[in-house]
C-alpha cells in the first residue's frame, strides 16, 4: 500500500521517457543553464503527465510547458495526450511577489495562487487548498527523486574519479 | 474550531503507541462539535486507528533502516529512505488522498490525512535536521519563519471571499449555544467548517504548522513550503546538470538507484519485476542481487560503463 511510492515511480517513468525525448531533438553540447532548463523541463512535463486527470495544476503546467518546447516538436508528442483534455486558458501566468492587498488572508491567497500553476482560475478558495494539496504532494516527489539522483551521481562520479 | 489543542507536542521520532493515539482521539471531541467534525471527516474514528495501526507496523521497519544526519550515504544504505523515512509515510497519506480523489471525481475523502497527523511531529520535524549542505537554507528560512510567528499576530479573521456552490457532500453542522440558525448562516457555517478542515489537512502536510493559530499565517506556512520546493526543485536541476555531460544522463543509474531507494528497506518482489519490464531493458545487464548487495553491484556496473 505504498501509494507515495507508486507516485514516484510513475514520476521516474514519465521523466525518463521526456529527457530522452529531449536529448535525442537537441544538439550536443549545451551548456550548463541550458542543460538544467532542459532537466527542469522535462521534469515538469513528467510531474504533470505522471498527475493527468482531474487537477487544475497539471493541465496549466502542461500547457505552459508547451509553449516552451515550441522548438522542439518531439516533446510536444507527450504533452498531446493530456492536452487533449485541455481547456487552454491559463497561458500567462503571473508570478508577483509585492501585493497590496487588504486583508492579511486575502493577500496570501492571492499569492498562493500565483504560486501554484493554474491557481489563478479557481474562485472556490476550497478548491484552491485542495490542488495546493495535490500539487504539494507531487512537488515533493519530484524533489526526492531528483535528490536521490543527485546522490547517486556524485556518489558515481567519486567511484570513477577513485579509479582514474 | 480548535483542534491544534489536541495534538499537543511531542517529542521523539518512534511510531506513535497505541495509547499516545487513543489518548489524542478522546481528547478531540469535547473540545469542538466532535459530530460536525467526524461528519466531515465522513469517517468514524475506529478506522482512523486502523489506518494508525498500519502505519505502526511500517514506520517501525523504516525505522530500522533511518540514520540521522547523513544525506550523503556510503554506498551500501538505500539512499531515498535514508533522508524522509517517516517522510514517506505522511506523504503516502497524501498520496493516497490525492489517488482517492481522482477516484471520486474530485472528491476527497479528508479521511486519511488527519490520522497522519500524531506521526507528523516526530517524522516531519526530523526534515529539517536531516537535509544537507546543499539546502541548509531551507534550515535558515525554517528559523525565521519560526521567529516570525513568536512575533507574528494571530489573525482569526475569516474572510467571506466570494462564495461559490457548496459542491461537497451534504454535511451535518451542529449549532453551538447563541449562534443564529437559519438557513443562510448555517451554510456559511458548513463552508467555513470545510475550510478549516482542509486548512488542517495543508498545515499536517506542510511540516512545523500545526502549532498556529489563524488562517494567515497558516497560509504563509504554505506559500513558503511551495516556494522552497519550488527553489529546490530549480537547484536540484541545475547540480543534475553540471554533473551530468548530457541531458539524458545513465539510465542505469536511475533504474538502479530508484528501485533501491523505492523498497524502503523491503525487498518488494513484484515492483522489482515492473522495474525489469520497462524498454530500456536492453540498455542494462540484469545482474542485480539482492537488494543489501544492490549498490556494490550497481558500482561495478557503472565501472564497466564509464
Amino acid at each position: 500500500m505504498s501509494t507515495y511510492n507508486m507516485v514516484k515511480q510513475e514520476f521516474i517513468k514519465k521523466w525518463i521517457t521526456t529527457l530522452h525525448m529531449l536529448d535525442c531533438s537537441v544538439e550536443h553540447p549545451l551548456n550548463v543553464t541550458e542543460r538544467k532548463n532542459a532537466i527542469k523541463l522535462s521534469s515538469d512535463i513528467a510531474m504533470a503527465a505522471a498527475r493527468s486527470g482531474s487537477t487544475v495544476w497539471s493541465r496549466a503546467l502542461i500547457s505552459r510547458s508547451g509553449n516552451k518546447t515550441a522548438n522542439k516538436p518531439v516533446a510536444r508528442r507527450i504533452l498531446k495526450k493530456a492536452r487533449n483534455r485541455l481547456k487552454n486558458r491559463c497561458l500567462t501566468l503571473r508570478r508577483n511577489g509585492n501585493f497590496t492587498a487588504k486583508s492579511g488572508v486575502r493577500k496570501r491567497t492571492e499569492l498562493l495562487k500565483s504560486l501554484v500553476p493554474g491557481g489563478e482560475l479557481i474562485k472556490n478558495k476550497d478548491y484552491l487548498i485542495r490542488e495546493t494539496l495535490d500539487y504539494i504532494v507531487y512537488l515533493r516527489a519530484q524533489v526526492d527523486v531528483m535528490r536521490t539522483v543527485a546522490a547517486v551521481d556524485s556518489v558515481t562520479g567519486n567511484l570513477t574519479n577513485d579509479n582514474k | 474550531m480548535d483542534l491544534t489543542g489536541g495534538f499537543g507536542p511531542r517529542s521523539g521520532v518512534g511510531p506513535v503507541t497505541d495509547d499516545e493515539f487513543r489518548q489524542l482521539v478522546t481528547t478531540m471531541p469535547p473540545e469542538n462539535t466532535g459530530g460536525s467534525f467526524t461528519a466531515l471527516l465522513e469517517m468514524p474514528v475506529t478506522q482512523a486507528m486502523e489506518l494508525l495501526h498500519f502505519a505502526d507496523s511500517s514506520s517501525s521497519q523504516a525505522n530500522i533502516t533511518k540514520l540521522a544526519g547523513d544525506n550523503i550515504a556510503p554506498p551500501h544504505d538505500p539512499f531515498g529512505t535514508l533522508t524522509f523515512p517517516s517522510n514517506s509515510l505522511l506523504l503516502d497519506r497524501a498520496a493516497r488522498f490525492s489517488v482517492i480523489a481522482t477516484e471520486q471525481n474530485g472528491y476527497i475523502s479528508s479521511a486519511d490525512t488527519p490520522s497522519s497527523s500524531a506521526n507528523l511531529d516526530g517524522g516531519v520535524k526530523a526534515e529539517p535536521s536531516e537535509t544537507d549542505s546543499f539546502s541548509e537554507n531551507q534550515n535558515s528560512k525554517h528559523n525565521k519563519r519560526k521567529e516570525r510567528e513568536k512575533k507574528g499576530k494571530s489573525s482569526m479573521k475569516k474572510t467571506k471571499s466570494s462564495v461559490e456552490e457548496d459542491k461537497l457532500p451534504y454535511v451535518h453542522v451542529r449549532a453551538r449555544r447563541g449562534q443564529a440558525t437559519d438557513n443562510h448562516s448555517l451554510a456559511e457555517r458548513a463552508r467555513r467548517e470545510k475550510i478549516n478542515a482542509r486548512m488542517k489537512l495543508l498545515q499536517e502536510l506542510v511540516p512545523g504548522c500545526d502549532k498556529i493559530q489563524g488562517t494567515a499565517l497558516v497560509l504563509d506556512e504554505i506559500i513558503n513550503h511551495v516556494q522552497s520546493l519550488q527553489r529546490q526543485v530549480e537547484m536540484l536541476s541545475m547540480r543534475l546538470a553540471a554533473v551530468n555531460p548530457r541531458t539524458d544522463f545513465n539510465l542505469d543509474t536511475i533504474l538502479a538507484s530508484e528501485s533501491g531507494s523505492l523498497m524502503d528497506g523491503t525487498f518488494n518482489g513484484e515492483s522489482y519485476h515492473q522495474l525489469q519490464q520497462w524498454p530500456y531493458d536492453g540498455y542494462h545487464q540484469p545482474e542485480w542481487g539482492r537488494e543489501e548487495d544492490h549498490h556494490q553491484d550497481f558500482s561495478n556496473q557503472v565501472k564497466m560503463e564509464l
